[in-house]
């Protein structure tokens, strides 16, 4: 029996460290579920989410209100414009 | 086509010699406007050699004669139109072509700039740069255009979709041609991710601005935050 026991401790030691060299631990290889694959090998730098891709190419968000200085306009670019017939196309301070 | 000349307050008359002066016309549907700022008679001169440009020269530039049909043709009438007063010698003017715009100088020059600022090519020589609004119904950003003689400033405005789908670009250029190149560009794309066109922008010195439905807005490295200053590649800093 004490035989028996230390036999089986033995094997799953040995078991244990060859996991180790493999570098086989539970903690480092949980299953993914789908959908979640992408995003993870997008934190290695392996894939990219879109966020990434603007991030790495020297885009950035900004909060809306950085956009703006406050000072009257002399002119103005409109997408309202845009084939329009009337109305001011210009505002000046 | 029709014309109209109309002042800083929307009535026709002429305006002090510090208000800019206003000349806006249609051609072909194309709403032009021009700006310029000082002597009256000195602007109506540069608004008919812009008026003559966009509606007896460009049409022939279109495939359908007649037409200003393509974001292109109309960023090249503002190109072409800003060469010309160049050529007259005017520093000081702001061009649009429905919405995208075109600035040298500033719309309140100083009267008598020092030489020696001149002479080294100090902006601020020459007077505040045009501060231009970027407008989606409401401001959704403003920049200043720090155009100097040689260095024009360009803003181009494009959107597409609706509701959720909706985004709005905005791009700084050195002129209107490559402004509206990039613009049509990033607004084909996928706003979440416009990495593709980086290379591109470095190159022509440009800035852009992406505001896409339900996310904070995107900005290029040189676009300006908070009103500053955009100068084209290699003008002096303003």
């Amino acid at each position: 029996m004490r035989f028996t026991q230390r036999m089986l401790g033995g094997v799953a030691s040995v078991s244990m460290a060859a996991a180790g060299v493999l570098g086989l631990t539970a903690a480092s290889s949980p299953p993914l579920p789908r959908g979640q694959t992408a995003a993870v090998a997008s934190a290695h730098g392996q894939a990219s989410s879109p966020r990434v891709a603007a991030r790495a190419a020297g885009w950035r968000r900004v909060d809306a209100s950085a956009l703006l200085g406050g000072a009257p306009a002399d002119v103005t670019a409109s997408v309202r414009d845009r084939g329009s017939r009337s109305g001011r196309a210009t505002v000046l301070s | 086509m029709t014309a109209a000349t109309t002042s800083a307050a929307g009535v026709p008359a002429a305006p002090a010699p510090a208000t800019p002066w206003l000349e806006a016309f249609d051609v072909h549907g194309v709403r032009m406007t021009l700006t310029v700022p000082g002597d009256p008679g000195e602007a109506a001169a540069a608004a008919e050699v812009v008026r003559r440009l966009a509606t007896e020269t460009a049409p022939r530039w279109e495939r359908v004669p007649g037409t200003l049909g393509g974001t292109a043709l109309r960023a090249r009438v503002l190109d072409e139109a800003g060469a010309a007063l160049d050529g007259l010698g005017l520093v000081h003017w702001a061009l649009s072509s429905d919405g995208d715009v075109l600035a040298s100088g500033s719309p309140r020059p100083r009267r008598q700039p020092p030489l020696e600022a001149l002479e080294l090519h100090d902006p601020a020589a020459l007077g505040k740069p045009w501060r231009s609004a970027v407008v989606d119904g409401a401001a959704v950003a403003d920049v200043a255009l720090a155009g100097i003689p040689g260095w024009h400033a360009a803003l181009a405005v494009r959107h597409r979709g609706e509701d959720e789908r909706r985004r709005l670009v905005a791009v700084l250029a050195s002129s209107a041609t490559a402004a509206n190149s990039l613009a049509e560009r990033l607004v084909a794309g996928d706003p979440a991710a416009p990495g593709p066109l980086e290379d591109r922008l470095d190159a022509d010195g440009a800035a852009a601005l992406i505001v896409a439905a339900g996310r904070d807005p995107l900005v290029s490295p040189r676009w300006p935050l908070a009103g500053a200053a955009w100068a084209p590649q290699g003008a002096p800093a303003p």
